[in-house]
């Protein structure tokens, strides 16, 4: 008998076996779980930022300002740029010998001026507002090199707020001689009425300021190492002095 | 003539091998002429067929059961009396040769057959002569153990085989029958070999059976939860419909809007533009009426000295004509030419101014 029953537990082992053997494998069909009832993800979708600003307008275009320069018996206008919530970044001889200056957004908001400064060794001005502006953008960390791509964001000769792209094509010294050391040249077309337009990298960050074209079409920038320095340092800057009628 | 243990208690099944079916007067040999040669078996054809080691054809499903010497050695069928216990096939010498045919033995291995079979098989020799039909009274026969049996290819039929006046008949692919050789298989073998396959089929059994039921649960689990995913996808899709249309509803009114966008911001900049080229035009026109002023209150004051002077000059000329209408000096002449002077210088001082005026206006 106990010879008889040792087949019967093997030939079972082996069913057993053979069954385990055959579950195990994966086209095996196995119940169906739990039924889905959430085909929705519960998780809210993450939003990237487009770039999208109140009213539409780039950030390029709400940075820059125009400036209007009502001297003594004169008038002139050019562009600047708001480096903080009050505070733009200019040329001097945009704001020199002005009896008023008046300051109005890209969307023709007027900006009451507070006070202004200009630097002795750069043809750089700063402009306090009284009002906040509407964006500032921040300060390229390094100069811009040769072939690197710029645009140019300011009011040609008082005109419309206009946005121009160029490259730059080299440095050179001052040609006006208002600036200690080299000044860059790109290709970017700038008029009348552009000195103190903001110069932007790929990233929206500042690189220099223009304060002067030449006739062959090629715009004079202030590079941002220079702009920076004259920032760090607190005497570089001196009120600007006041027409006289 | 010797009886069949478990014989019916007819005799007819005691009739010789030679006799016909139900025919205890052995006159069948008349009606075998329909089935084909009238040959009677000889001798050595009956012991070939009745020997247990030969092959044998095996009888039709409607035969007796197994004699009680083979019942003997099965465990299962211990409930009916133990018919006198023969020796174990294990130890059990071989069966004796069967004696004369006077003394056929039907417990041997025999062969019943109701019909005539003619056996056509000429490859079989040693069986039995197929061309002699065989004529067996329901005789009870011994059936060799199942274990032994062997399936044999059936015996060819066709048209060969009635060749001999024999006829093609259903036994023609009958199985035959043989020990598995001459050496006896042990019972605890066999009764191993029974248990291990009643074993392995009834837990085959029992697996298919859980399978099934498995599978079907499976099955069914599956089919409910596809039909209410089939819904859900269903209303997924109505709303996946929706919110596509809705979407390219969106993307056109976006793009209307966008376009919006782009006219309102080139307005904003246009009025921003306007706003400042009228602020620019009021600043000059501020500066030109600041000018003028200037220039009017300059006018006045030119046209006012250029009045004193033609004033001082007429004041001088009369005093001059009193002068010299009288007889006597009227004036003190130091003062006359200190006021001459003053006129001059008056006169002057507009003349200038005048031409200042008209030099600033004419810019």
């Amino acid at each position: 008998m106990r010879r008889a029953g040792r087949p019967g537990v093997a030939a079972a082992t082996a069913v057993v076996v053979l069954a385990l053997a055959a579950c195990a494998t994966e086209d095996f069909p196995a119940l169906p779980g739990p039924p889905v009832t959430e085909f929705v993800p519960s998780e809210a979708p993450v939003v990237r930022p487009s770039g999208l600003t109140p009213d539409g307008f780039d950030a390029v275009q709400r940075m820059a300002v125009r400036i209007r320069n009502v001297g003594c018996g004169s008038l002139s206008t050019g562009s600047g740029f708001a480096i903080d919530a009050t505070t733009l970044i200019t040329n001097k001889h945009v704001v020199a010998d002005s009896a008023d200056l008046q300051v109005s957004t890209y969307d023709g908001r007027d900006i009451d001026v507070t006070a202004s400064s200009t630097a002795a060794i750069a043809d750089l001005a700063v402009v306090r507002t009284a009002e906040e502006l509407p964006f500032y953008p921040e300060l390229a960390p390094a100069d811009p090199v040769r072939g690197d791509e710029v645009t140019v964001v300011g009011y040609p000769q008082g005109g419309a707020l206009t946005v121009t792209r160029g490259q730059v094509i080299g440095s050179t010294t001052d040609p006006l001689n208002e600036n200690l050391g080299e000044v860059l040249v790109t290709d970017a077309q700038v008029e009348p009425g552009s000195s103190g337009s903001a110069v932007l990298d790929s990233q929206g960050r500042v690189v220099g300021v223009v304060y002067a074209k030449s006739a062959a079409g090629q715009s004079f920038i202030v590079p941002v190492s220079t702009l920076a320095a004259l920032l760090a340092d607190t005497a570089a800057f001196t009120p600007t002095a006041s027409c006289t009628p | 003539m010797t009886p069949v243990r478990d014989a019916a208690p007819d005799s007819a099944s005691c009739l010789p091998i030679l006799g016909h079916v139900n025919d205890p007067q052995g006159a069948a040999t008349d009606e075998s002429t329909g089935g084909g040669t009238e040959e009677p078996l000889d001798e050595g054809s009956v012991a070939r067929a009745l020997d247990p080691s030969a092959e044998a054809l095996h009888p039709d499903d409607d035969a007796s059961p197994p004699p009680p010497a083979h019942d003997a050695a099965e465990p299962d069928d211990a409930a009916e009396p133990p018919p006198p216990p023969p020796p174990p096939l294990d130890d059990a010498p071989p069966p004796p040769p069967p004696p004369p045919p006077p003394t056929l033995d039907a417990s041997a291995h025999a062969h019943v057959l109701v019909d005539p079979v003619t056996a056509s098989a000429a490859a079989d020799p040693p069986l039995f002569d197929a061309t002699a039909p065989l004529y067996v009274a329901n005789t009870r026969i011994t059936y060799p153990p199942a274990a032994t049996l062997t399936r044999i290819d059936p015996l060819p039929t066709g048209a060969g085989d009635t060749t001999g006046g024999g006829m093609s008949t259903p036994y023609a692919s009958t199985v035959r029958h043989a020990h598995a050789g001459s050496a006896p298989v042990p019972v605890r073998g066999r009764r191993w070999f029974r248990r291990t396959v009643a074993t392995v089929v009834t837990l085959l059994l029992l697996a298919t059976t859980g399978l099934a039921i498995y599978l079907f649960m499976s099955a069914r689990g599956w089919r409910d939860q596809t039909k209410s995913y089939l819904g859900s996808s269903l209303e997924l899709g109505g709303e996946l419909a929706g919110t596509r249309s809705d979407l390219s509803g969106a993307r056109t009114e976006l793009e209307a809007v966008r376009a919006q966008l782009a006219t309102a911001q080139a307005r904003i900049v246009e009025l921003a533009n306007e706003k400042a080229q009228l602020g620019d035009e009021w600043e000059i026109t501020q500066q030109l009426v600041d000018y003028q002023e200037r220039v009017s209150v300059a006018a006045g004051q030119v046209a006012l000295a250029l009045d004193q002077c033609v004033q001082g000059q007429q004041e001088f000329i009369g005093y001059l004509q009193r002068e010299r209408e009288s007889t006597v000096p009227t004036y003190d002449p130091a003062e006359l030419a200190k006021f001459e002077t003053d006129v001059e210088a008056l006169c002057q001082a507009a003349s200038e101014a005048n031409i200042a005026l008209q030099l600033e206006l004419s810019r």
